[in-house]
């Protein structure tokens, strides 16, 4: 029953947000081409339901950190999540005025907005961070698209093996790299804060 | 915020639920909401997603020159000694203090592309080439004029790393304290071999020669000398090292070749060894290169995990080069810039294999140099020398140097198995015609041996230390800890009690492992070459043993001797203007050298204390 219930609010919640206009179906048209030559910009949804084009409307002339999680993912997400809190208030107020912070789910079909929202509150997350869902097939592009992808369809299939991996980048500079989730908080909100000033 | 047990508690939680709630595809797929299979039916353009794929498109063949890199000159620097160990004893002349300027510019690979912008070593791709010798410590003076306000991939903040000289850690230029746009900073090197702080010649039977080939006399250093001479380096390079952003800068061209020469390896024919000197000593540096073809401009995919390959072979910058040699003997330095592929070099003339002989593997020369060889691999920041000989050739004779190495097309390796057909256009790197200049040329005749390796210590006294690679969530982890580009850096608490703590003068055995299978890592170890003594925990003959700074790693297990001498200076005190802590003289890495991996973690801090 428990299942039972999960399933009709997450699906009502996809539902929901996929219903708000027929431009907004899932699928019905092909996204806006990106102006980013890497980067897509694919439809996603935060927590609170509000649909963005990824690049376009997260991503363009800013300064961001990426990762990939799932909420039921058992070591590793949590771990980094809890790491990128201490870093979001090690940058203090620089979070969400000119650092933002996304987490993007490897479970879209299952991970709802509301599911993403309770996550978030698990966490006390501030402002400047949002968690993405979004229809699989964007999600699957967006996470291939910028390195959270191995070539190899065996390791690839692990949605664990996607989970370690930090990107940091300024948009306006088109600078980007990667560095360990786990790594330490002082050095993660380093690199991307001197990515900010550069 | 609440505990993190808390929190992982309501995660594991949360999980538990999700998964209690996992969804047959059938059901997910009557609602439409799922692509499932569908991803994986996309799955075969996932390579080339990763990759960035651009069709590269034939230029004309052997039209430009290979360009040879011209030798650096000295400046006149002057520096504080008191910033640098060893600079007491071993004091640079202001004659050798060598200028560097890193330099964004406009180079040429190929006549039928517009110029792309690349960075550099004082202005011309792949740099000056720097003749260093033993016995004459040089500075570099390094100034960073990348322009600040850079955009597109690379970092314009650098270090510049003497791999793989014996070098002090404040002048290594490894992963930290890196340039900012308009900084310098002066490094200084003892031109010094390993051992040379040890008690040294006669008396010392570390040093007594046994194979009755040591120059002039029966040791293999000399009292007050400059070290063991079986710890001579050869061929070297300098490249970027900025912790997560050094493919991309390396890629850019920040590389350049130093030659080390010496008593017997002298850079002049009719001296020592009598090798091939002068213009007859040719550096070739490789990289691989996407290039647009209608703009000109390299392309790189910063968000590349497992390699980064390009499409276009260039040789000293160029694709497609040739070069007019003399019917005689030369001395090619081969080194793979990188970032991520390897090469396997065959010489082919008429469709069959020239031969050529190898004097030195990674950058060192051999005991015994190896004749009559058809091919030779170089992994990434490898450097081989081989001897081709010309002589006897006729005139137009066309040689043309290709790889046959097959890299998997995530660029994490070699596809084992398959090879590459030389003679397809796409894997020819360079055009060599022989071309008499009427001389009459010298017969050349390859010594028979170099120098051998130094003696194993003892191996039931060293300690023995395990590193373990591991590919973690995406990222790469030794011994199960993701290496922090900041530790030991400005975290003064951990100068006091940093990783990996070896002991100055001890020797150790590194076991290298890399278990994880289809990845092939080369691995870098800074400040000090090792021999391999084991491979699977099998043991390596004495005559197949060589020193090495690259460690070719394919699901394999390397049990490196290393010996950790020299530095830091004991009584060194550092009053000049470079603020060392007193406790921070001995911090080096290893990591591995195809940089992409690098840049994604999978490197490791250790530190020497006297």
């Amino acid at each position: 029953m428990q299942r039972r219930m999960f399933f009709a609010t997450g699906a009502a919640a996809l539902a929901g947000a996929a219903t708000g206009g027929a431009d907004r179906v899932w699928g019905a048209s092909a996204p806006a081409a990106s102006t980013h030559s890497i980067i897509p910009n694919v439809r996603v949804l935060d927590q609170d339901g509000r649909e963005h084009r990824f690049y376009d409307g997260l991503v363009k002339d800013r300064v961001v950190l990426i990762n990939f999680f799932y909420t039921s993912c058992g070591e590793t997400c949590p771990l980094v999540t809890e790491n990128l809190r201490a870093v979001q208030d090690l940058l203090g107020e620089r979070a969400g005025r000119d650092i933002f912070m996304y987490s993007v789910t490897l479970q879209p079909e299952l991970e709802t907005p509301a599911i993403l929202a309770d996550y978030a509150a698990l966490w006390d997350i501030r402002p400047g961070w949002k968690f993405l869902t979004g229809a699989p097939d964007e999600i699957e592009r967006l996470r291939r698209a910028i390195g959270f992808a191995s070539a190899d369809p065996t390791y690839d299939r692990i949605k664990d093996n996607h989970t370690g991996i930090v990107r940091y980048g300024n948009d306006r500079l088109d600078r980007w790299a990667g560095t360990a989730g786990l790594g330490r908080p002082a050095w993660i909100a380093k690199a991307v804060t001197a990515l900010a000033e550069a | 915020m609440f505990g993190l047990d808390r929190q992982v508690a309501r995660a594991l939680e949360l999980g538990k639920e999700l998964d209690a709630a996992k969804l047959s595809r059938r059901e997910l797929a009557k609602l439409g909401l799922v692509a499932g299979s569908a991803h994986w039916a996309k799955g075969a353009s996932l390579r080339a997603a990763l990759a960035q794929t651009v069709p590269a498109i034939p230029l004309t063949p052997w039209r430009d020159e290979l360009p040879i890199p011209p030798r650096l000159g000295a400046g006149g620097y002057s520096y504080n000694p008191a910033d640098h160990q060893w600079c007491d004893r071993y004091p640079a002349q202001s004659a050798q203090c060598y200028e560097l300027r890193i330099r964004e510019h406009g180079h040429s690979f190929h006549k039928d592309l517009p110029q792309s912008t690349v960075w550099s070593f004082n202005g011309t791709f792949g740099g000056p080439v720097l003749d260093v010798r033993y016995g004459q410590p040089f500075c570099l003076y390094i100034e960073n004029d990348l322009p600040a306000d850079h955009v597109g991939y690379g970092n314009p903040e650098t270090t510049s790393h003497l791999h793989n000289f014996h070098t002090a850690t404040e002048s290594d230029g490894g992963p930290w304290n890196w340039l900012k746009p308009g900084e310098h900073r002066i490094q200084h090197y003892t031109m010094c071999r390993a051992g040379f702080s040890d008690p040294q010649g006669a008396g010392n039977p570390y040093y007594r020669d046994t194979t009755g080939l040591a120059p002039g006399g029966t040791w293999w250093a000399q009292d007050g000398g400059d070290g063991d001479l079986r710890e001579t380096l050869t061929t070297l390079f300098i490249h970027d090292h900025r912790p997560e952003f050094t493919a991309p800068n390396l890629y850019k061209g920040l590389f350049m070749m130093v030659r080390a020469f010496d008593q017997q390896d002298t850079g002049d024919e009719s001296t020592g060894w009598k090798l091939p000197s002068g213009d007859y000593d040719v550096p070739l540096l490789f990289q691989d290169k996407r290039i647009v073809p209608d703009t000109g401009e390299m392309t790189y995919n910063q968000f590349a995990v497992d390699g980064f390959l390009g499409n276009y072979l260039t040789v000293n910058g160029k694709i497609r080069p040739y070069l007019e040699v003399e019917p005689r003997a030369y001395r090619f330095r081969l080194l793979n810039g990188g970032p991520s592929r390897f090469y396997r070099f065959v010489l082919r003339a008429g469709g069959r294999n020239v031969t050529f002989a190898q004097i030195t593997e990674s950058g060192n020369l051999l005991y015994v140099p190896r004749r009559n060889l058809q091919e030779i691999d170089l992994w990434v920041a490898e450097r081989s020398d081989i001897i081709v000989d010309f002589s006897g050739m006729a005139d137009r004779t066309e040689i043309i140097m290709s790889n046959t190495l097959k890299m998997r097309d995530d660029g994490r390796g070699e596809d084992v198995g398959k090879r590459l057909n030389p003679d397809d256009p796409a894997n020819q790197i360079l055009k060599l015609v022989v071309k008499s200049k009427g001389r009459n040329y010298p017969r050349f005749s390859l010594p028979n041996y170099f120098r051998p390796l130094p003696p194993l210590p003892d191996l039931s006294k060293v300690r023995r230390r395990l590193f373990k690679f591991e590919r973690k969530n995406g990222m790469w982890a030794i011994n199960g800890r993701f290496w922090d580009p900041d530790l030991d850096h400005a975290n003064a608490a951990s100068h006091i009690d940093p990783p990996h703590v070896v002991a100055r003068d001890s020797a150790e055995i590194w076991t290298l492992d890399s278990s994880s299978g289809g990845w092939d890592h080369p691995m870098h170890i800074h400040f000090e070459e090792g021999q391999i003594i084991a491979r699977n925990g099998v043991s390596i003959p004495a005559a197949s043993r060589h020193r090495y700074d690259i460690y070719r790693l394919r699901q394999s297990r390397l049990d490196v001797l290393l010996r950790f001498r020299d530095f830091p200076q004991t009584d060194f005190r550092s009053t000049g203007a470079v603020p060392h802590t007193r406790d921070d003289h001995g911090r080096y890495v290893m990591h591995c050298h195809n940089v992409v991996h690098e840049d994604h973690a999978m490197m490791v801090t250790w530190t020497i204390r006297a």
